[in-house]
């Protein structure tokens, strides 16, 4: 069954001389329970597709459809619904809340859509992520790999139909990367959660189900 | 709690140091919010307080009413409670130097009189019974007969008739009266007290006032009935009046209500048809609200609200700082909140949810500075007015709606403050906090400064100028900062200058606070001699000799404009043979080049000529009430024409055919003729 689908989308930043075509006409889909990755050299506009992908930035031209519906037709608000309902992302620096402890920080989605957090799912969660005895821990009382296992927590807190990761492992030691892919897809066997991985390491990419190379803003395999 | 106010307070915590620094901001602003409330309502309680003391506690006195129809306004219900004193009688004053105050007019007062009365007792006590007597001073200063307290004197206590008809003390002396002597009295006296306001004994009354014990129980046939109106009945006093008087409501609310008016300034009740004659005390009446002439306590409210806007608008710059401040350091947070799924509205409730919780903090802690300030301050005035003016405290008064009002205008300060910086927070994208980028965005046009600003300021210059150009929010916050000092400082230029306005339209209409007018001048030179020494005077800054002629034209020579033709037409005034009349004023050789400096004329060019004062306002009513206002220039007469008419002066000499030249024509008048709207020529001779 096909989760998301984009059609002919176009990125582009400034205008005239400065003009820069992050993502040129890019058309792909994922089947749900997919682990895609995607690889290509730097300012190769993998960043910028995931964020067309996730309902983060507008694109130029061109359509996103999850679960079948277009999500770029939705207003700012509705938009940022969509995000913290469906999308969960995974950044290379965590972005975690530096004044919220563990579990705040998990359950943030859960709280801006002012539901109560099912405590039965943070528990296994935190279980799942080895995070049990740091549930009051701040950020930066704790290890990158763990403040990473954090934000993974925080995407897939509110079971999102899709999970967007852009170099997740890029700041890790090997062993906390080889933690973190193994966590990632985990997921995907256990939940069938689909994931969209962004990655420089081959090895890693070799892992997922599927990779995408691009380069200039196209797909080019 | 919600996550997000959560994580506000734990970055005010966070950073206590920028919390304090807006905790204080708001804190001084809401204190000064609540002096401003509170000096403006105490000077009107003070002010009000004041003028109960010194023109006695009522709105109005009815006067000489019959016993019996008494119940009939005590029971109105637009009054809210009342005293009565009672006219006991005329007396022959024995040996009185004042030829037009032969008598004592005895008044009996009971306790809640004296109390709400302006006695200010110089001498001695208040009468406790009825055959004991308080007297006017002005009886020993005024009327030279020498009475002390302790003295008894003997009254043949009277009634003062012209014909069958009473008299009272609104009716002056005239040659004709006389007194029906009704009994004779023995009264010890006891005390001495100022002179009386003229709304109790006018400058024309023909007795001197004395108090006595009144028995309420035992009142004569009439008696004076002092009310104060309910606050509704104050929003109307003038219908409530014509309803009292037996006046026709309607009409005379048609016509502003010019027969109160001018019975409560003088006219008798026979002159208007009015069932009595009353005194209004407009300086109590002023204060329910009522528009008889509160100028002064606009005037209050008018300063304190330009200074509370001031207060507010200096606040929001200080404080939307703070907040903006908060907000960049916060940029980050936001994005990223915003990745996840906060929706703008969600981010812009936070910033102004960081607001509540700081108002939360400062307006109490503002409220409780600003009280105690004034409290302060009430005791430094209160030792400050003390010594310069008796008998008045500073009240203190801060009433619960006054704390409100400030409570509102201070949470409407922080509303302001950080409307800008939700906005912000609420438009920052997510990507702004993936990529973390610092306020300055460099746009990707390229910045070009002007050449100009490279010769002028060199390299840095240059920079300076990139820089603004390129992080538009300083710039604008640059501009923006200049543009509110300007709009301070022409606020506060234009505050002083409206109080000044309303100040003198309050306290005066007349540029002069003495006017001498000798009217029957027999012998010139000492009615001259008179005019030297009160200008000669140290205590005289300025003054003015004027002195008037009548001049006479033709109707139809008369140069009107089209408004003063429409006028004269429809008074029926346009017809042949009809005269129009001038009044030429000379106003003296000294206020005369002063006048002309202030018109910006030259005095060698118009020493000898006239100035025309050309404003004018006129009123035609007609049958059905209506009226039709007539205003603007009565004539049309341009610089330099020349004007000729009849002249004719106090002892009738007549001159005809003076011919002079209109220098000006303006609406300024001179020292001397301020309220008056009729035309006049100005000269200096
Ligand atoms: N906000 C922006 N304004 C202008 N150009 C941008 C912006 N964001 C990205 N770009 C440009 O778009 C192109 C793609 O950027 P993107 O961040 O998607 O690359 P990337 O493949 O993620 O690179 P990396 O592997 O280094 O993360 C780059 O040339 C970049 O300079
Ligand atoms: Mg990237």
């Amino acid at each position: 069954m096909e989760i998301l689908r984009a059609e002919n989308l176009t990125k582009k930043y400034g205008k005239g001389e400065s003009e820069v075509i992050a993502v040129d006409n890019v058309s792909f889909s994922v089947e749900k329970g997919e682990f895609l990755a995607i690889v290509g050299s730097s300012g190769s506009g993998k960043s910028t597709l995931l964020h067309l992908l996730g309902g983060v930035d507008r694109p130029t031209s061109g359509k996103v459809y999850v679960d079948g519906k277009d999500i770029y037709s939705l207003n700012d608000d509705n938009l940022a619904i969509f995000r913290r309902r469906q999308v969960g992302i995974i950044y290379q620096f965590y972005n975690l809340i530096p004044i919220l402890n563990v579990e705040e920080n998990i359950t943030l989605p859960c709280d801006l859509d002012g539901n109560k957090v099912d405590e039965n799912r943070l528990n296994e969660l935190l279980k799942s992520l080895g995070l049990e005895n740091r549930r009051k821990h701040l950020p930066n009382e704790l290890s990158g790999g763990q403040q990473q296992r954090v934000s993974i927590g925080r995407a897939l807190i509110n079971n999102p139909a899709i999970i967007l990761a852009d170099e997740p492992t890029g700041n890790l030691d090997s062993k906390s990367s080889e933690e973190i892919v193994e966590l990632l897809k985990m997921t995907n066997k256990k939940y069938k959660q689909t994931i969209i991985m962004i990655t420089h390491n081959l090895e890693i990419a070799n892992q997922a189900d599927r990779v995408l190379t691009i380069e200039d803003g196209r797909i080019i395999s | 709690m919600k996550i997000l106010n959560k994580l506000t307070i734990k970055s005010l915590k966070l950073n206590k140091k920028r919390t304090l620094v807006t905790i204080i901001g708001i804190m001084l602003s809401t204190a000064l919010i609540t002096v401003v409330a509170g000096m403006i309502t105490s000077g009107i309680a003070t002010l009000k307080e004041y003028n109960k003391k010194t023109s006695g506690d009522y709105q109005v006195e009815f006067k000489d009413v019959q016993t019996q129809d008494l119940s009939y306004i005590e029971e109105n219900r637009n009054i809210e409670n009342y005293f009565l004193t009672s006219n006991i009688g005329y007396a022959n004053l024995e040996g009185s130097a004042n030829e037009d105050k032969p008598y004592v007019n005895i008044i009996g007062i009971d306790s809640s009189a004296q109390a709400k009365l302006p006695i200010t007792i110089d001498e001695g006590r208040l009468p406790t019974n009825s055959s004991e007597l308080l007297i006017s001073k002005s009886i020993i200063t005024n009327g030279e007969v020498n009475l002390q307290v302790g003295d008894k004197i003997t009254f043949d206590v009277s009634k003062r008739l012209l014909e069958d008809k009473e008299l009272t003390q609104d009716d002056i002396l005239t040659p004709d009266e006389h007194l029906e002597s009704m009994y004779g009295k023995e009264y010890t006296i006891v005390g001495i007290m100022e002179r009386l306001n003229f709304d109790l004994e006018p400058y024309s009354a023909p007795g001197y006032t004395v108090f006595t014990y009144l028995d309420v129980n035992n009142l004569g046939s009439k008696a004076n009935i002092f009310a104060n109106f309910t606050k509704e009945g104050a929003k109307n006093y003038q219908e409530v009046l014509c309803n009292i008087l037996g006046l026709d409501a309607n009409y005379e609310k048609e016509h502003n209500y010019i027969d109160i008016m001018e019975l409560s300034t003088g006219k008798t009740k026979d002159e208007i048809g009015s069932k009595y004659n009353i005194a209004i005390n407009t300086d109590v009446l002023q204060f329910e609200g009522v528009g008889i002439n509160s100028s002064y306590i606009r005037m209050l409210y008018l300063i304190g609200i330009i200074v509370v806007a001031i207060i507010i608008i200096s606040s929001v710059f200080v404080i939307r700082n703070s907040f903006a401040i908060s907000i960049t350091e916060r940029t980050r947070q936001y994005g990223m909140l915003s990745s996840i799924g906060a929706t703008k509205k969600q981010i812009r409730k936070n910033v102004l949810f960081e607001g509540f919780i700081l108002g939360i903090i400062g307006i109490p802690l503002g409220i409780l500075l600003g009280v105690g300030v004034n409290f302060i301050l009430s005791i430094i005035l209160n030792n400050l007015i003390g010594k310069i003016i008796d008998n008045v405290t500073f009240i203190y008064s801060l009433p619960v709606v006054a704390i409100i009002f400030s409570i509102i205008l201070a949470g409407v300060t922080i509303y302001f403050s950080c409307r800008s910086s939700a906005r912000r927070a609420a438009k920052v994208s997510p990507i702004d906090a993936i990529r973390s980028n610092a306020d300055i965005k460099i746009s990707g046009k390229k910045v070009k400064s002007p050449k100009i600003i490279k010769k002028l300021f060199g390299v840095g210059g240059d920079i300076a100028y990139k820089n603004l150009k390129r992080n538009k929010k300083k710039y604008r916050t640059t501009v923006i900062s200049l543009v509110v000092s300007i709009a301070i400082f022409i606020s506060i230029t234009s505050l002083v200058q409206y109080g000044f306005n309303i100040s003198n339209q309050a306290f005066t209409d007349y540029k002069y606070n003495l006017m001498v007018s000798i009217s029957s001048a027999e012998d010139k030179n000492e009615a001259f001699n008179t005019y030297k020494k009160i200008a000669n005077d140290e205590i005289v800054n300025s003054y003015s000799v004027t002195r008037f002629l009548f001049g006479t034209m033709d109707m139809k020579d008369v140069k009107f404009s089209n408004e003063g033709k429409k006028y004269y037409n429809s008074m029926d005034a346009m017809v042949d043979g009809a005269t129009y009349q001038l009044i030429i004023v000379s106003v003296g050789d000294e206020e005369y080049q002063r006048y002309i400096k202030d018109l910006g004329l030259n005095y060698d060019d118009a020493k000898d000529k006239i100035i025309l004062v050309d404003d004018f306002e006129r009123y035609v009513y007609n049958e059905d009430g209506s009226y039709k206002k007539y205003v603007g220039d009565m004539f049309d007469y341009k610089n330099g024409d020349e004007i000729t008419f009849s002249l004719s002066g106090d002892s009738m000499k007549v001159a005809s055919g003076v011919t002079t030249q209109i220098i000006a024509s303006t609406t300024q008048k001179p020292m001397g003729f301020e309220a008056s709207s009729y035309n006049r020529l100005c000269s200096s001779k």
